[in-house]
């Protein structure tokens, strides 16, 4: 909002102060300091707010209650994130950006679907009773629908047209191949896969935030290069204009994130439930299309592929069809617990692939 | 009696004429409901009540071509008009699923058309699929406001079916037969009996009716039969039960066989050669009759001191007609289990006894049987036992509603008119049967979860009927194709105490028929899958038989080639340890090759098992080698080993101490605890003892 309203003042505030509140680094700077102020800020009030409201993991009986584990803990900590997030970037983001319009519009969809889900969960006091899977992959995949049809028909889609259906891979020049409409597919599933991703790391403390920082970080500093006529001529990549404004975007997710980790930290005062992790992961996802990466994804995001391939193998393929265990236990982090691994351990251990991960896919930039 | 409204209703009753039910002259009547018998009679019942009520009543009836109504019906005088219905084919069908879907849907449009052109004033269902379309399309219509006619249902089960149900919370009425079903209609349900066509009671003097049967005097009869068609279980148990019955000389059985001829079943043949197998055939005269079917079944009643059958719900209506005691042996594997249900509820009321048929899982595919001599047994010990047998009778007689007829008279003119419900009756027959936990209605995991939770808090068992209940629960999943199902009747064998069990786990486990290549290269083994074997020593540890079966097993276990296996028959061991006798050194060999499992879990189970195991203090010296395992749980279970292996003397408190000093510490093996909860737990069990016993619980004086 902010760079609209000095465009509005126009000439009269045409000082040094106001020029570099137009740049996009110190726009992405201030969007990640305002969100993670506003936690700071507001944190703890939301916490007790959550925990007056009842929105606890699980609902606790005081005769029952177990004194070794964490249930009890306010949870759907994850509206921190959105309300800073999407304050700050509110904000600082230049509102006419298509880019940014379609991040709103995201997060808005994947917020209102987390909460729904924590909802239903409180409401039947068991964690594993949510909204039915079915009716979550429907409207996850309603929204990659929209998001597809809207990147790949040429009247709407915000990116080049010769770009828009072509798919990259990382360490590759040049696109791997044009999919056509083919991409819709490949649009649906990215978002189901992202949204859901998050959704099975979030099971320890800091388990899923820090890897999902990692990742807005990678796809933030990749949205602010090809956004960047010279930095993508530089880097061999095809020019993405206007895309250089979700950077602000990521930068405020990412100071919404981390001031949740101030709180989420081991051990926890607040979970971010569904409602964060749907949330993060639909932003993720949406970026990652609309930055056409999503092949690095698997690779930047290696821990929630981790997370993910476990459970398939485990529960679908192992203790449903199979009858047997594959693995200990699925999502992997249980794996590790069961092995033995204290909470934290295996929470930070994560933390260091996922940074090494995300090393790893800032070197694709320049390897290719 | 100066309320106003008595003396509208009053006025209201003089200028409609009316019968004594209040029923209006003339209307129009829709009845639905079939698929069998067992729905299609009571519906000509209520049928045949209306038209006695109102000679002029014009009755329409609907159901599904080529069902029992379309034989029945038309033979009573009743139109018939057909629609299109199918049962539900279970969930897990898509093709079956969609078809049922497409017939319903049919259904509904015709009976959507029948309705807007009969106009009927009441539409009375019976339930079974066949009721579904029209009771639908009266909802429907009813919601849009497009038709007026009132609806009402009548549940012939004691548990409804799932479109009974569904249809059951939507309808204006719902009256069912048994007082028990009143909790899943809380809103709508009304107990009104079973009913049973009105039939001209015949003479029914005992003694000229025995004379005529050949029943010599002083001989206490058995009635076995099991319906018209015939039940071959019965049949063929209660033939089985003759040589036991002969021994106490004065127990004459009338059996009624059924008319069934199948392809592969002949109930009168089958029991002429039973009889002819076990050497009865003509030594039987003065104890046995046998028909294929009684035309007055009424005289038979009337001689009959114990009742051998089936759970339909007629049958147990014509019993408790008669206040006859029973046996009952309710038919499996039927929709919602209804018949076991109908028994269970009639066993709960004290009017019978159920024997359930057992499984007998042979290689030819499933059999179910009631062994002769358990049905045998059963008759001697109620016959002898007069005092309980009347008190049967008693129990039985109380569950009868003989105004069946009248009262659903009463409750459809009374919707008719739009008057108030004629009340309830008084009291329910059967108060204690709210009590007990409803396990007919918990599905397996809910049933495993709950003898679980019992088992973990010390309750005290249950009664004898839910456990042999239980046990045909977890026969019946024992005999399931699908291994996820099979795998709940392996848990519920060991929550059970199953002993007679424990051979076919013994077999499931030494079977080893190999899966289909595709789940082979999933990393499936065997048809008894992984989970299946794995479950099976939990349940040995259940059972807790020390055994040369069970010690086979372990032996077994412990060469599993899936690790949740070896790591369970570990535990087994463990369990077992000081009973295993000469079975203890093979297991104790076996036990310390998975000191070199590749599975952590396995080698913490094999260390703990050998604590409790080995005599041999040599054993100490092969867990050196975990001193500095990389993991913390098996250091943990080798110092438990450890303090085992010296409680129980096999090792020197010297030898361990070096040990001791050689483990390596490290801090990562913790448990974090939250002390706010546990003060808050602890507050919170202050307040509640303070609530309950008053402020000063140490002293009850003060609170006087």
């Amino acid at each position: 909002m902010i760079p609209e309203l000095l465009n509005l003042l126009g000439a009269h505030a045409d000082f040094a102060l106001v020029r570099l509140l137009r740049y996009l680094t110190t726009r992405a700077i201030l969007g990640f300091v305002t969100s993670f102020m506003l936690c700071l800020v507001f944190g703890r009030p939301l916490i007790r707010w959550l925990y007056r409201k009842g929105f606890r993991d699980t609902v606790r009986d005081y005769g029952v209650m177990s004194v070794d584990d964490k249930r009890g803990t306010p949870t759907m900590g994850g509206i921190m994130i959105i309300g800073t997030s999407l304050v700050s970037a509110l904000l600082w983001c230049e509102l006419s950006n298509r880019f940014v319009q379609i991040l709103f519009f995201a997060g808005v969809w994947f917020a209102l679907l987390g909460h729904a889900d924590d909802r239903a969960k409180i409401a039947r006091g068991d964690s594993d009773k949510g909204l039915s899977r079915g009716t979550k992959y429907a409207l996850q995949s309603a929204f990659g629908l929209i998001l597809g049809l809207l990147v790949l028909s040429p009247a709407t889609t915000p990116l080049p047209v010769a770009l828009a259906s072509k798919l990259f891979v990382p360490f590759y020049k040049y696109p791997l191949m044009d999919l056509g409409w083919l991409y819709l597919v490949v649009i649906v599933l990215m978002i189901i896969y992202s949204a859901n991703a998050i959704n099975f790391a979030d099971g320890l403390d800091g388990l899923a935030i820090v890897p999902t920082i990692f990742v807005l970080v990678v796809y933030g500093i990749f949205a602010y290069l090809i956004g960047n006529v010279s930095h993508a001529r530089y880097l061999l990549f095809d020019y993405l204009p206007g895309v250089s404004e979700m950077a602000i975007f990521a930068s405020a997710l990412v100071g919404g994130c981390i001031g949740f980790l101030w709180y989420n930290a081991y051990p926890a005062e607040v979970f971010m439930g569904d409602t964060g992790s749907i949330f993060l992961g639909g932003m993720v996802g949406t970026m990652i299309v609309l930055l056409k990466q999503e092949v690095l994804f698997f690779l930047a995001g290696g821990i929630f592929t981790a997370e993910i391939a476990s459970v398939i193998l485990q529960d679908w393929i192992g203790i449903q069809r199979v009858g047997r265990r594959l693995m200990y236990r699925a999502p992997i982090h249980h794996t590790f617990q069961y092995r033995g691994w204290s909470e934290p351990k295996i929470a930070t251990r994560f933390w260091i692939v996922s940074g090494l991960l995300a090393v790893l896919s800032l070197a694709t930039l320049k390897l290719r | 009696m100066t309320d106003p409204t008595d003396d509208k209703q009053v006025v209201v009753r003089k200028e409609t004429p009316t019968d004594i039910l209040g029923l209006p002259r003339g209307s129009r009547y829709l009845v639905t409901g079939g698929g069998t018998g067992g729905h299609v009679y009571p519906a000509i019942a209520i049928a045949d009540e209306i038209r006695r009520a109102d000679p002029a009543a014009q009755i329409l009836y609907v159901g599904v071509r080529g069902k029992a109504e379309a034989r029945i019906v038309p033979r009573r005088g009743y139109p018939i008009r057909f629609v299109r219905s199918e049962g539900w084919p279970g969930a897990r069908r898509p093709v079956a699923l969609a078809r049922f879907a497409a017939r319903l849907a049919m259904g509904v449009l015709k009976s959507l058309f029948i309705l807007a052109t009969f106009r009927p004033r009441l539409i009375i269902g019976t339930g079974g699929y066949v009721s579904a379309p029209v009771m639908l399309a009266a909802i429907a219509l009813r919601r849009l406001r497009l038709l007026s006619a009132r609806t009402f249902v009548h549940e012939q089960n004691t548990f409804p079916g799932k479109l009974n149900r569904l249809i059951g919370a939507r309808v204006d009425c719902v009256g069912v037969s048994f007082p028990e079903s009143l909790k899943y209609f809380p809103r709508t349900g009304t107990w009104v009996g079973y009913p049973v066509r009105r039939e001209l009671g015949g003479d029914l003097d005992r003694d000229s009716i025995r004379k005529r049967l050949g029943i010599p005097g002083g001989k206490k009869v058995v009635f076995a039969f099991g319906g018209s068609q015939g039940a071959r279980t019965i049949n063929h148990a209660i033939v089985d039960a003759l040589p036991r019955l002969g021994q106490r000389g004065d127990i004459f059985v009338i059996h009624g066989t059924g008319t069934f001829r199948g392809k592969d079943y002949d109930a009168s043949a089958d029991t002429s050669a039973r009889l002819e197998a076990l050497g009865l055939d003509g030594h039987l005269e003065d104890r046995y009759l046998r028909q294929d079917y009684f035309h007055n079944i009424d005289e038979i009643y009337a001689v009959t001191d114990l009742v051998v059958c089936r759970a339909g719900a007629g049958t147990l209506t014509e019993l408790a007609a008669r206040g006859l005691p029973a046996i009952i042996l309710p038919k499996v594997n039927l929709p919602g289990d209804h018949q076991v249900r109908n028994a269970r509820a009639l066993a709960a009321s004290g009017a019978g006894v159920v024997l359930y048929e057992r499984v007998r899982i042979a290689e030819r595919g499933i059999e179910e049987h009631v062994p002769g001599d358990l049905l045998a047994d059963a008759i001697i010990s109620l016959l002898y036992d007069p005092a309980r047998l009347s008190t049967m009778g008693e129990a039985s007689r109380r569950y009868y509603r003989a105004d069946a007829l009248e009262r659903i008279g009463r409750v459809l003119a009374a919707l008719s008119t739009g008057e108030a419900m004629p009340p309830e009756p008084g009291s329910l027959p059967v108060s204690a049967a709210g009590a007990r936990p409803d396990l007919e209605s918990m599905g397996a995991a809910e049933l495993i979860r709950f003898l679980a939770g019992r088992r973990r808090e010390g309750a005290p068992p249950l009664p004898e009927t839910d456990v042999e209940y239980l046990k045909y629960r977890a026969d019946d999943y024992l005999a399931s194709p699908r291994w996820q199902v099979r795998n709940h009747g392996v848990k519920l064998v060991g929550l059970l105490g199953y002993e007679e069990r424990l051979p076919h786990l013994v077999y499931l486990l030494k079977q080893r028929r190999p899966v289909g290549r595709v789940l082979q290269w999933l990393g499936g083994d065997f048809v008894q899958v992984g989970f299946i074997r794995r479950n099976i020593f939990d349940a040995l540890i259940h059972l807790d038989i020390a055994g040369d079966e069970t010690f086979e097993a372990i032996e077994l276990g412990l060469t599993d080639n899936y690790f949740e296996v070896r790591s369970h028959a570990a535990q087994a061991a463990e369990h077992f340890a000081s009973r295993l006798g000469p079975a203890a050194s093979a297991i104790e060999r076996r036990l310390e090759a998975l000191l070199d499992d590749s599975s952590f879990e396995v080698v913490c189970s094999a260390v703990r098992a050998l604590g409790h195991l080995s005599a041999n203090p040599r054993i100490v010296t092969s867990f050196r080698r975990f001193l500095h395992s990389k993991y913390w749980r098996i250091r943990l279970s080798v110092a438990r080993a450890l303090t085992t292996l010296l409680e129980r003397g096999v090792v020197d408190p010297d030898s361990v101490k070096d040990l001791l000093e050689e483990i390596l510490i490290t801090s990562d093996g913790f448990r974090p605890h939250f002390p706010l909860k546990a003060e808050l737990k602890h507050l919170a069990e202050t307040i509640g003892a303070m609530r309950k016993h008053g402020p000063h619980p140490n002293h009850p004086e003060d609170t006087a």
